[in-house]
């Protein structure tokens, strides 16, 4: 596969959120706004991107046996790096940002890529691969979030869009509108995806 | 035996290499962020006082509280803001457990014993619902209230600080910071008076 199809097939036929159903916890606990779901997003694939990068370089150098633990400890190097530059010189962006970052470390979107994918596969391609699977999970929990915003608080981004006397759905921004949307959105997409291939 | 040592290297050197590399990045962006916490702080107790903006003679001093016989931990960093010598104003931290842990505020106090304004640093409260708690709305109502009337409660309960909806306990535990706070103030306004430096 080339770069472009490494990178296309995070966002719809290997979709980390829909398709592989990987990473759900921060996707359940911080989709309660659009601006959250595009930070976490965001901060995903960048680290995503560089934990990538490193496994496929010492792809060769760490032995199958303890390739778990070698994964764990630059991937949660990586987040700590990110976390500390972030907050010393964008301290606006990591304000933002900062709450998601130690939830990375346990987001098995990383891991997963990181097994199924960087520690068999060249820099490039893993480039490819985190930049996709980041556009697809950024994308998925967009999704989610504007659901469960709009129905749940009446704003897009915190302006509001419904109509004047809309009175939210508080159950949408608390756990089980996750589950909700989340388990709705599950089905609506296999269900296309299925129809397509049929 | 020989693979299990080769293993166990391995990992070490990819330690090591992780130590090394968190090491030095911490060692550069120490100070960076000592920096950016210390702007933060201020920034928050300009913002407490949003009546004095604009006003060139003003001064912050930084100076640490302890109370009479209280531990070295209970201390506090006050924030005195003088002109020409005299206070105008108190801006300091209060801490109050709220819904999802503690909540971390910056009050400022005015001369006269009311609140010149409240901001919200730190909080861990609900996203969506708690959270409002940081909402202009919110915070902005603080100003003017001092501990002579009986307004320093939710509205429900007699006073005159609208709840943020949904989110009785965040919203209670900051309306008693702001008390906490202004009764911390009252009990020592001479001692920190008395405080601040002749310039």
């Amino acid at each position: 596969m080339g770069f472009g199809q490494e990178f296309t097939k995070g966002i719809l036929r290997e979709n980390p959120t829909f398709k592989l159903v990987l990473g759900i916890c921060p996707t359940l606990a911080v989709t309660t706004s659009l601006e959250n779901g595009i930070g976490m997003g965001l901060a995903t694939m960048f680290v995503l991107l560089g934990s990538n990068v490193f496994i496929a370089l010492l792809r060769n150098f760490i032995p199958d046996k303890v390739r778990i633990p070698a994964f764990i400890v630059i991937i949660s190097t990586f987040v700590t790096i990110v976390d500390l530059v972030m907050a010393a010189y964008a301290p606006d962006l990591h304000a933002a940002l900062g709450i998601f970052i130690p939830l990375i470390v346990v987001n098995c979107i990383i891991m997963g890529r990181a097994e199924a994918f960087a520690s068999k596969s060249g820099v490039w391609p893993s480039i490819a691969d985190a930049l996709g699977m980041g556009v697809g999970f950024t994308l998925a929990l967009s999704i989610i979030s504007v659901i469960r915003e709009v129905l749940g608080n009446g704003t897009i981004l915190g302006f509001p869009v419904m109509f004047a006397d809309y009175s939210p759905a508080v159950i949408m921004i608390l756990p089980p509108g996750a589950f909700l949307t989340m388990g709705l959105l599950l089905g609506l997409f296999n269900f296309w995806t299925r129809r397509k291939t049929q | 035996m020989r693979e299990l040592l080769k293993l166990a290297a391995v990992l070490t050197i990819i330690c090591c290499g992780a130590s090394l590399a968190l090491a030095l990045v911490y060692n550069y962006t120490k100070d960076p962020i000592a920096h950016q916490q210390y702007l933060k702080k201020m920034r928050a107790v300009k913002a407490v006082f949003p009546r004095n903006e604009g006003a060139g003679d003003l001064k912050t001093e930084e100076i640490p509280f302890c109370e009479e016989g209280r531990q070295e931990k209970d201390c506090r960093t006050l924030y005195l803001i003088t002109k020409d010598g005299s206070l105008t104003g108190t801006a300091f931290e209060v801490s109050v457990p709220g819904y999802g842990g503690p909540i971390l505020i910056m009050l400022g106090i005015t001369k006269n014993s009311d609140v010149s304004g409240i901001k919200i640093i730190a909080h861990t409260e609900t996203p969506g619902l708690g959270a409002n708690i940081t909402k202009d709305f919110f915070q902005n109502q603080f100003a003017g209230m001092d501990l002579t009337e009986t307004t320093l409660s939710l509205v429900k309960d007699g006073g005159s600080v609208d709840h943020v909806s949904g989110a009785t306990i965040s919203s209670v535990a900051v309306t008693q910071a702001v008390k906490e706070g202004l009764e911390f103030y009252n009990d020592h306004r001479t001692e920190i008076a008395s405080r601040i430096k002749d310039s």
